[in-house]
């Protein structure tokens, strides 16, 4: 599930043992990509030259014709765990902090009025551990360093994980409903948010797409308020959106052409801890990130209840979807203690919770990491599967644990995320009435969910290793 | 040790400068099989499968016998009359070619792993074997399913380059790991005698050893077997699971020894897990890849099954140092099959029984007189 996980991890071979790297999903051997070419049907041959730079040139007709190189793009690969390397290296020019870069120095030469960073929780985290300063410093300095570089705006992605809260618990009451009416493929729900999970679920687990939760995540939440609710007058392709995530999988999602308007990605780079280690190393000069100065983050969200950084919601480190649905639906049944979650097979990959209080028999699931996936869709296979809701991350343990942070400090992340202040859910009434006209609207659909499709591929027979 | 080997062979092939069975070999290792003392007698030649016959294995008994190959079936041969017939052909359990079998320890459960990427499970519960569950998790071809001595696990492998450990409760199948640690196709498992250690062979050119960590449950790779330099085609445990058998694609056989921490021969250990060393290396005997190797049940014998149509016995010399064994070859027959022999398994409570499978269709029954 986690493309490239094994090769960027293993610059650090002492994490591999305390990430589990045994239990991310690997790539097979070949890239299956079919590779599509243009033919003129008149002619039944042709010659090709090929020059001294290495393209094709079709010399057959009278004047000779440039051929185009077949391109994968990062899109193709979504469809495909086969190539490692082709992925990585679009990765590596494509979703770059050396592209980041390149774009933050030219702006006007890429046509770019406004640069947006969004910062996500887990990688602060990962960041404040590996550099050894508070988090509250840590993030300070990265929004210092952001705008030297050229950032306009850094924001923190919380108003995104709200909504991404908001919309699930509402999507899980619909289809509960739909349930106990007597419609019984309603439930269970999965969530949708781990890109690695959706990307296999698309590949070989067609049938359980119906499943998926249709809500966002809050990457892509993150994407429509900045590129079509922030600055409504401005033309998507002017503003540069960067996110930082803990996750190298948030770039496959981030080229999903259902995140593009007009030609235009919600997320325009994703980068990760991994990769921002390296850019201090580049531009901070000996003193690393300490000598950059202060800043805070910014709020441009006008007239909306402001959300404080540095803060969480209960539950999981992969933003707490299954212990809201759990809290909420047992305050919906005014069942007063809500059950914990609690570890399956000695485990802390897999937590259940049952609510079978007031004639209820809910069970609601954490389940993490390759193997407990594979055990859960073979379970819904053969129709064992008894829970109605299912918080499912690819990384083993959740997204702190995500493939792209700093590796061999999980457990100083985990422990600085569990002294994080609680934080609830704000209120957004005023955000939806705004921007998307009610909580109700068909705009959500539009901008607040998005759809799957399974991906079916015939693999080369010639590629076939015996 | 090498040295030994060779020496043995120079003498044999001095005594004996009589008729070679493939006279077009150069090989040092060749001998004529009616030089060697132990005889191997064809008691059994079982036909029924359409292409490739893949694997041949008797359940824990002995009382029966299954084959699986290129024709996606299962046959189950049983005696009668003091013959080995058949009895049953399991079909539709499989897309495509079925590779490897195992029987669970009980004898009711048989797995069956194949190239459409699933491990199926049947079961005589209901009298008559039927496929009552699919393992479904490879990416791709599974090379290879081992039921672990004590039933409670299964061990499968591909060329996904992953292992995979299921564990058995109820008639229930889980994942209880999914060990990446093979860099290319693996191409068997086997499970150590006390069900401890599971070890798996590779395209990669190693062989490597798991094992449960018992305070969290999970299943990490403790030992890395490096001394091939081709594919590893198959493993094979003593009965003590001390040693381990290994067969590659470049026709050498060797001998593993384990070596715990504090060992009296002084070999290094790392993180308190035992060491494997080569101790011994057979080559020039197979014209060609050895596809199989099994370790006899209770004695130091290894009978080996290749690709130039050939089975051959291997001893253990009693005398020989077990840190620098001396292996020899005692029987053989270069034309045990028309084309690859691909599988041989003993008998596990008839001691001069052994099974064959090759690619001419053909099961063949041996015993070692």
């Amino acid at each position: 599930m986690h493309f490239f996980n094994q090769k960027m991890a293993s610059r650090f071979s002492g994490a591999v043992q305390i990430a589990n790297l045994d239990d991310f999903i690997t790539p097979s051997q070949e890239c299956i990509k079919p590779v599509e070419i243009k033919k003129d049907k008149s002619r039944t041959g042709s010659k090709i030259r090929i020059e001294e730079d290495g393209s094709y040139v079709n010399v057959s007709g009278g004047v000779p014709e440039k051929l185009a190189r077949v391109d994968i793009t990062l899109a193709d690969c979504l469809a495909c765990s086969g190539c490692i390397t082709t992925a990585e290296t679009v990765l590596i020019t494509q979703q770059s902090h050396d592209e980041m870069l390149r774009v933050f120095r030219n702006k006007e030469a890429e046509n770019k009025e406004l640069v947006v960073v969004s910062l996500s929780l887990q990688p602060i985290l990962s960041l404040a551990e590996a550099l050894k300063l508070p988090h509250e410093i840590c993030l300070d300095k990265l929004c210092g360093l952001l705008k030297r570089l050229g950032a306009d705006m850094v924001v923190d992605m919380g108003i995104a994980e709200d909504l991404a809260l908001i919309e699930e618990y509402k999507e899980f009451t619909e289809r509960y409903q739909r349930f106990i009416n007597g419609d019984k493929s309603a439930l269970p729900m999965l969530a949708s948010t781990c890109p690695g999970w959706v990307c296999y679920a698309e590949k070989t687990k067609g049938h359980l797409l119906p499943n998926l939760s249709s809500c966002r995540s809050p990457q892509q939440i993150m994407g429509r308020l900045i590129k079509g609710y922030l600055s409504p007058q401005m033309s998507p392709s002017r503003i540069y959106h960067v996110s930082l995530m803990p996750c190298y999988d948030k770039k496959l999602e981030a080229s999903r052409s259902q995140f593009s308007v007009e030609d235009s990605r919600d997320v325009d780079c994703v980068v990760t801890p991994v990769e921002i280690m390296s850019l201090i190393k580049d531009v901070c000069g000996e003193g690393g990130l300490q000598t950059e100065d202060d800043c805070a983050l910014d709020w441009p969200w006008v007239e909306i209840e402001k959300c404080q950084p540095l803060t969480r919601h209960d539950g999981s480190g992969s933003g707490g979807y299954a212990q809201r649905i759990l809290s909420l639906t047992a305050k919906g049944l005014e069942i007063e203690s809500v059950p914990k979650f609690e570890n399956v097979n000695r485990k802390t990959d897999m937590q259940v919770s049952h609510i079978s209080e007031k004639g209820q028999n809910l069970k609601i699931a954490v389940v993490t990491g390759f193997r407990n996936i594979q055990n859960l869709v073979n379970k819904m296979k053969r129709g064992t599967c008894d829970y109605q809701y299912i918080e499912i991350m690819a990384c083993p343990t959740g997204c702190l644990n995500g493939g792209a942070q700093v590796k061999g400090q999980l457990k100083e992340v985990e422990k600085a995320f569990s002294e994080l202040p609680l934080r609830d859910v704000a209120n957004l009434e005023d955000l939806y009435s705004r921007w998307l006209g009610a909580s109700d609207s068909p705009k959500v659909l539009q901008e607040l969910h998005t759809t799957f499709e399974a991906v079916t591929y015939n693999p080369n027979p010639l590629g076939i290793k015996w | 040790m090498i040295v030994s080997v060779l020496v043995f062979v120079h003498w044999l092939h001095a005594t004996a400068k009589s008729l070679f069975l493939k006279p077009n070999r150069s090989l040092n290792g060749v001998v004529p099989m009616s030089d060697l003392n132990v005889k191997l007698e064809l008691i059994e030649s079982l036909k029924g499968h359409t292409g490739k016959v893949w694997c041949a294995k008797w359940n824990a008994s002995g009382t029966l016998l299954a084959s699986c190959g290129e024709d996606k079936t299962v046959r189950l041969w049983g005696t009668s009359g003091g013959q080995w017939k058949l009895k049953t052909v399991l079909q539709d359990g499989h897309q495509k070619t079925v590779r490897d079998l195992s029987w669970s320890p009980c004898g009711k459960f048989l797995a069956t792993a194949s190239f459409d990427g699933t491990t199926a499970i049947w079961d005589n519960l209901g009298g008559q074997f039927e496929c009552n569950a699919a393992l479904e998790g490879h990416e791709n071809e599974v090379k290879s399913v081992s039921w672990c001595p004590s039933g409670n696990l299964i061990a499968t492998c591909s060329r996904d380059k992953s292992v995979w450990i299921w564990q058995v409760e109820n008639d229930d199948y889980d994942c209880a790991a999914v060990l990446n640690a093979h860099i290319q196709d693996v191409k068997k498992v086997a499970w150590s005698p006390e069900g401890d250690v599971l070890a798996s062979a590779s395209y990669d050119e190693t062989i490597k050893m798991f094992k449960e960590d018992p305070n969290d449950g999970e299943w990490s790779n403790v030992a890395t077997l490096k001394s091939h330099n081709t594919t590893v085609w198959s493993i094979s445990f003593d009965k003590t699971g001390t040693r381990l058998a290994s067969c590659a694609d470049d026709g050498t056989v060797k001998i593993w020894r384990q070596y715990l921490p504090g060992n009296p021969e002084g070999v290094g250990t790392v993180d308190n897990d035992p060491t494997w060393k080569c101790v011994c290396t057979l080559s020039g005997y197979h014209d060609g890849p050895v596809y199989d190797i099994a370790w006899h049940p209770s004695e130091d014998l290894i009978v080996t099954a290749a690709c130039d149509n050939g089975v051959r016995l291997f001893r253990m010399e009693p005398e020989s140092d077990p840190n620098e064994p001396s292996f020899s070859l005692v029987a053989a027959n270069y034309a045990a099959h028309s084309q690859d022999v691909n599988s041989v398994k003993w008998h596990p409570t008839d001691p001069k029984l052994f099974v064959t499978a090759g690619d001419d269709s053909t099961v063949s029954i041996w015993q070692v007189t």
